[in-house]
């Protein structure tokens, strides 16, 4: 039931009504009043004709106008061509000649010209405010010259202290060049040059807990100074992961694993059950669900696992399904018995009966590694040579994960120069295998940039956001796991407080990262073109035509008609 | 002569004679006056006013000059010269208007005047005018150059504090800072406009301040808590401060200590750095002294920031006595340097047999330099150098071998060497006699048997007589090390490279010694008994190689070189293939243990065994003053609640100067936070500060995401799925 149809039933109702009326009046009427059959005919034909023009008036009917053009000049447009019968406007982020008709945003512009029936978008794209106006339209997209500098930032979400952290990306359009890593002293933490297709990845360390702001330059082929850009980081103290390490026999590496775990705060769970009875540790603990539901991580070498009983051994991958990480350490070639067991958990295993030298970097001591072959379904690499072929591998088993480890002799890093190459390589393993943590910290949606609308995603409920002003916003979350949105004014750092947690997070600048920015309208607004080309084909434009004139119309008629009828009445009644 | 004539001859002389004399007044005048522009002005205006003067007085001379025409000749020769008879003036008058009396009158003059050379007419000169002019010029320009006066101070320059005060508050307004390097450095003293300043240490710096309004008293304040107060002379503040660490300081009028105080300012020392000091000659630390060396030359270079002093001690050491009864003797020679104070040369070229050196022993050579730094020097030993007479060469001191004396190593020559040694012989055959080619194709062969020997080892062939060490130079004297086992030390200690290396050079192995033998041509590292050599393919090789070299040594022995050159090539042949047989050459692999026998471990004897616990493990201790620190300043919203603990951070710089960078900069931009705690690149700057002095942390563990309901149901059913 359609407005049309009610307003168009309620008006032939109106119309029935009057003839009705009027026949009434006609047959009650003394027989010198009664209006000629001429008159009556005419009063009564006029009804309807009142009743239609009055809908007409308010359902005024679609006329089909000449298809207009609307040219749309975004960021970076260039010289603008219209065509005869196309409309030219300038969004506010355009650099266009003051001729151009300057409109806020694209909605208003559609408004304003509503005979567009084809948009044709110049530049960079549209930016997201105007998105969502263009959906469904007819839209040719024309984009200006291709973005120079970053293109993509792969930024860390946050980093351990102590811990490394890496930040990948693509520059376009230097002709090679080189990127730096600046740390917020603002001197070269790293530096590498582009890869052929522009791509990079730099590596930095973080220290103290609290924000830093770190620095990106791009440079190009000649060393000029392309882009500057922030690396927001945020360090923080994690829950540490606990771990339990078993090993057959006191040595090296479960010394310095040790060692690596009093200094860096780790629970570590010691036992070197040596046989016969006799262990050497913190403490020999059962091997079953209980004592394992304790732990994050267990660190296990073929001996002790060899000795593991096979109801050890169940709690043990049980464990593991329920989400424990376990890390087995080949120090010796495989009994049959542990090759088989690993085999079941999808590990392809060969060889092994020999050493190996594996270097980790160029310029780093060589370590020993077990020459055993690790392959299997869904297997990924641990660590890497320095020529990137995998040295250790894990993989997913239930919820938990589970890694062979050949390297014998790691703890050679920690006597070296560079001591803290060894706790950073463990610290990487064990951020891959330990338990995941139960509660995840929200996240930002995209980056979070000054005047555009930014999603926190992963609330637990509802949430007060600080702004770098000292203001205070309430982001509104309907379910726990949604995501609340808000509208960022000024760049620097707001912090998320929720459920007694505070979780700092970084605006950009409206002006960061241009090239970044203008490939993602790019990307999005091509998006648009492809979709609009397949739901415009074969449409026509139709709109409401004016009602005006209609409304003229049943005025005029309805003026005649009252004063047709009052005039014959009126000499009559004095008569 | 005419007259007239005469008189001009006359007069030139006079007119030079009186110019020469002002002129002479006038210098020293023009010179005093640009003396003193200069003091005053400086040098430019100096010379102008001084060439002007010099102008002025060629134009006053010039004036003088005026006076000097004929007619005052004819009066000073009239008034000189009685026989002028007052009549001179008859020389200037026009011959055509004279009477004949005046013409006879006036030639008598011209005769009377013709031998005179007109000395008698010049001026004297005004000696005591210019004598006092020259003194007075003198003493003028002396006091000049030497006077110092107020006048030569530099204007005081307009401070740069930044700061606003209220109205009445003493504020600094000019200010100037003089600083005199120590007079060793021979640096020249200079005036600073700014307050911050780097100065050689030692300096003495001294302020002039100016406060408006002027203030009841005013200190500096250094970054340590000193406190230096100022003395005020007329409308200027003075205040001096010996340079000996770098330091921050504010100046502080009295009255001005309230809020805001005036920001800090620097003054950094440049240590003196100590001579550095260098060998040129000899070119390396030891010298062997050849036969007939008459004198060793040494030079030696020290170069320094300021100057090294120009005496150097030479230390010279003369080893006495040898084996294990060495002493040494001792004395110091003073070495003049030559050259640039920055860059002196030492040399001097001392005498072995003067210095008593004795054959076996050395002489030590060690200069010691010291810079000009007072009060005091400091002093640089540089590298040893040694001459050294090297030890009578080794006799053999054994019993069967006679007195035969091993002065070169004796290395068999290859394969490879044997044949070319015989190709060559070849070639010469035709330029030497019979004799000689024969005992020289004899040597071959000797050559050649030896190879045979070596490489028949590996065959285990003992036939000819028991492996011996080859005989070599540096090797201990067979009476010492017969009887004891080859060194298998050394040859562990050289593991990895012993490839290349002929068998004997590390020790004394026994000659043919298999597992030296491996060392060369292969590699292990196994029980030398136990090693599997070779396998029996190439044992064949090698024994048809043996053969071929017998064939070899036959033909050579009888002096027939090119008879034996096929069987040569041959044996090359064969030995090669051997060479490059892989079965030779054992991969390096680590230590294989035995696999444990679980069932027997822990059986035995378990007395005195018990459970241990592992010691504890004490973690490493990190300050945490400024990693609290750089939390506390970080640009978050809410930072005005808790005001960063500057103190602490303070205190941390103080007792950690040496782990930090620049202190001072840490030190200044605390304070920098301190004075305005809102001032956000102020913040921003110590934060970086403190990045660079915060230690990394042991790397701590990033947890991963657990994952949502939703992705431990996809695990759980990835496992199942996988596992069907």
């Amino acid at each position: 039931m359609t407005p049309q149809l009610v307003l168009a039933a309620m008006l032939a109702a109106a119309v029935l009504l009057a003839a009705v009326r009027l026949l009434r009046w006609q047959t009650k009427a003394p027989p010198e009043a009664k209006a000629s059959m001429g008159r009556l005919a005419l009063l009564m034909a006029a009804q309807p004709l009142c009743a239609l023009l009055l809908y007409l008036t308010l359902v005024p009917p679609p006329v089909t106008t000449a298809a207009g053009t609307l040219v749309v000049a975004t960021r970076g447009a260039g010289r603008l061509s219209a065509a005869a019968g196309s409309h030219v406007v300038a969004l506010p982020e355009a650099s266009a000649p003051a001729t151009v008709e300057r409109v806020p945003d694209l909605g208003t512009a559609l408004r304003r010209y509503r005979d567009a029936a084809r948009i044709v978008v110049v530049g960079d794209g549209l930016p997201a405010r105007d998105r969502d106006a263009a959906r469904g339209r007819a839209l040719v997209f024309e984009p200006g010259a291709a973005p120079r500098g970053i293109v993509r930032l792969d930024l860390p979400s946050r980093a351990a202290p102590g811990a490394s952290f890496a930040v990948g990306g693509r520059a376009a359009g230097t002709g090679g060049g080189a990127v730096e890593l600046l740390d917020p002293a603002g001197r070269v933490a790293d530096r590498a040059t582009l890869a052929a297709d522009g791509g990079f990845a730099l590596h930095g360390v973080a220290r103290a807990p609290g924000v830093a702001l770190f620095g990106l330059r791009l440079r190009d082929g000649g060393g000029d100074i392309v882009e500057t850009a922030k690396v927001p980081l945020v360090t923080a103290e994690e829950a540490p992961p606990r771990i339990l390490l078993i090993a057959g026999a006191p040595g090296p590496e479960p010394k310095f694993l040790r060692r690596w775990a009093a200094d860096a705060g780790l629970a570590l769970h010691a036992q070197y059950p040596t046989g016969g009875g006799m262990a050497i540790g913190d403490g020999t603990l059962p091997v079953n669900a209980s004592t394992l539901a304790r732990f994050d991580l267990a660190i296990l070498d073929e001996r002790s696992w060899a000795a593991l009983g096979g109801g050890e051994r169940a709690a043990l991958l049980g464990a593991v399904r329920g989400g424990l990480g376990l890390l087995l350490r080949l120090t010796a070639p495989l009994p049959d018995a542990t090759r088989r067991q690993w085999q079941a958990l999808g590990f392809a295993l060969s060889g092994g009966a020999d050493v190996m030298q594996v270097r980790l970097a160029a310029n780093e001591t060589p370590l020993t590694r077990r020459a055993v072959r690790i392959g299997g379904r869904d297997v990924l690499p641990l660590l890497r040579d320095r020529e990137g072929v995998p040295v250790a591998n894990w993989r997913q088993e239930g919820r938990g994960r589970v890694a062979l480890w050949p390297v014998t002799d790691s703890y050679v890093l920690a006597l070296g120069t560079s001591s803290a190459r060894y706790a950073e390589l463990w610290s990487g393993v064990f951020a891959v295998l330990a338990r995941g943590r139960p509660m995840a910290p929200p996240r930002l949606e995209g980056a979070a940039r000054a005047g555009e609308r930014t999603l926190i995603c992963g609330l637990t409920g509802n949430a007060e956001l600080s702004l770098p002003a000292g203001d205070e916003v309430r982001l509104l979350v309907e379910r726990p796991g949604d995501c609340g949105a808000f509208w960022p004014v000024r760049p620097g750092w707001h912090q998320l407080r929720q459920a007694g947690t505070v979780w700092p997070f970084h605006v950009d600048a409206a002006d960061a990262l241009p090239a970044v920015r203008a490939t993602e309208a790019r990307r999005e607004t091509t998006r648009l073109a492809s979709d609009a080309a397949v739901a415009a084909d074969g449409r026509t434009q139709s709109r409401p035509g004016a009602s005006w004139p209609w409304f003229l119309g049943w005025l005029a008629a309805s003026a005649a008609l009252w004063w047709f009828e009052r005039a014959r009445r009126a000499p009559h009644q004095q008569a | 002569m005419s007259g007239e004539a005469l008189l001009g001859a006359w007069l030139r002389p006079v007119r030079a004679r009186s110019l020469a004399g002002d002129l002479l007044i006038g210098l020293p005048v023009a010179g005093l006056a640009g003396a003193i522009v200069w003091r005053l002005f400086g040098l430019t205006p100096a010379v102008l006013v001084a060439g002007l003067a010099v102008l002025a007085a060629a134009g006053v001379a010039g004036l003088r000059l005026r006076r000097y025409h004929p007619r005052w000749l004819t009066r000073r020769l009239d008034t000189l010269r009685a026989d002028a008879e007052d009549s001179a003036a008859l020389l200037l008058a026009d011959e055509a208007t004279l009477g004949p009396l005046q013409r006879l009158q006036r030639a008598r003059l011209e005769r009377r005047l013709a031998g005179d050379d007109g000395a008698m007419l010049r001026p004297a000169w005004p000696s005591r005018r210019i004598g006092a002019a020259w003194l007075a010029g003198a003493a003028g320009v002396l006091l000049a150059v030497l006077l110092p006066s107020r006048a030569t101070e530099p204007a005081l320059a307009p401070a740069q504090e930044g700061i606003t005060v209220p109205p009445g508050v003493p504020k600094l307004v000019a200010q100037t800072l003089r600083i005199v390097p120590p007079a060793y450095t021979g640096l020249p003293a200079r005036d600073a406009a700014k307050l911050d300043v780097r100065a050689p240490q030692g300096s003495r710096l001294a302020w002039r301040l100016r406060f408006d309004p002027q203030p009841v008293a005013a200190a500096l304040l250094f970054h340590d808590g000193k406190r230096t107060p100022l003395r005020r002379a007329g409308d200027e503040w003075l205040a001096e401060h010996r340079l000996e660490r770098s330091v921050l300081y504010r100046v502080v009028p009295e009255g001005g200590e309230g809020p805001p105080l005036p920001p800090l300012h620097r003054l950094d020392a440049t240590p003196d750095t100590p001579p550095r000091l260098r060998v040129i000659a000899p070119e390396r630390s030891i010298t062997i002294l050849t036969p007939g060396q008459a004198g060793w030359p040494l030079l030696f270079e020290a170069t320094d920031d300021y100057g090294v002093a120009a005496a150097g001690q030479l230390r010279i050491t003369v080893t006495e006595g040898e084996g294990e009864n060495i002493t040494a003797k001792e004395r110091t020679l003073t070495l003049a340097g030559s050259g640039p104070a920055r860059r002196r040369r030492f040399a001097v070229r001392l005498d072995p047999q003067a210095l008593g050196l004795a054959r076996g022993n050395d002489i030590v050579a060690q200069l010691t330099v010291r810079d000009t730094r007072s009060p005091s020097p400091q002093v640089v030993r540089g590298p040893s150098v040694i001459l050294r007479w090297p030890a009578q060469l080794e006799v053999a001191g054994d019993g069967l071998e006679g007195l035969m004396k091993k002065v070169l190593p004796a290395y068999f020559r290859s394969q490879r060497q044997i044949i070319i040694d015989a190709e060559k012989l070849l070639r010469e055959r035709s330029r030497i006699d019979a004799e000689t080619f024969a005992a020289r194709s004899d040597k071959l062969g000797v050559d050649q048997r030896l190879l045979r020997l070596r490489y028949g080892q590996f065959m285990g062939e003992v036939a000819e007589g028991e492996p011996e060490p080859p005989p070599t130079n540096d090797a201990p004297p067979k009476s010492a090390g017969a009887d004891s086992e080859p060194d298998e030390e050394a040859h562990s200690a050289d593991d990895g490279h012993g490839h290349a290396t002929p068998p004997a050079a590390g020790g004394a192995p026994a000659f043919g010694n298999v597992g030296d033998v491996m060392g060369a041509y292969g590699h292990t590292h196994d029980e030398s008994e136990a090693a599997t050599l070779l396998d029996p393919e190439t044992r064949a090789i090698l024994r048809q190689a043996l053969d071929e070299m017998w064939q070899s040594e036959l033909h050579l022995r009888q002096g027939d070189p090119r008879q034996a050159l096929p069987f040569a090539y041959k044996a090359l042949g064969f030995i090669k293939q051997v060479q490059q047989s892989q079965r030779i050459y054992l991969a390096r692999v680590g230590p294989e243990l035995p696999p444990i026998d679980e069932t027997r471990r822990m059986t035995g004897k378990r007395e005195g065994l018990a459970r241990r616990p592992l010691p504890p493990v004490p973690p490493a201790k990190i300050d945490a003053a400024p990693a609290e620190a750089w939390a506390a300043l970080a640009d978050l919203p809410g930072r005005a609640e808790a005001p960063p603990p500057l103190d602490a951070l303070e205190r941390w710089v103080g007792a950690n100067e040496a782990r930090v960078a620049d202190p001072l900069a840490l030190v200044a931009a605390i304070d920098a936070v301190r004075q305005e705690p809102d001032c956000i690149p102020c913040r921003a700057r110590l934060r970086g500060l403190i990045w660079t002095a915060l230690p990394r942390p042991p790397a701590q563990v990033q947890r991963r995401d657990a994952g949502d309901a939703a992705g431990r149901r996809y695990l759980d059913a990835l496992r199942r799925g996988g596992g069907r």
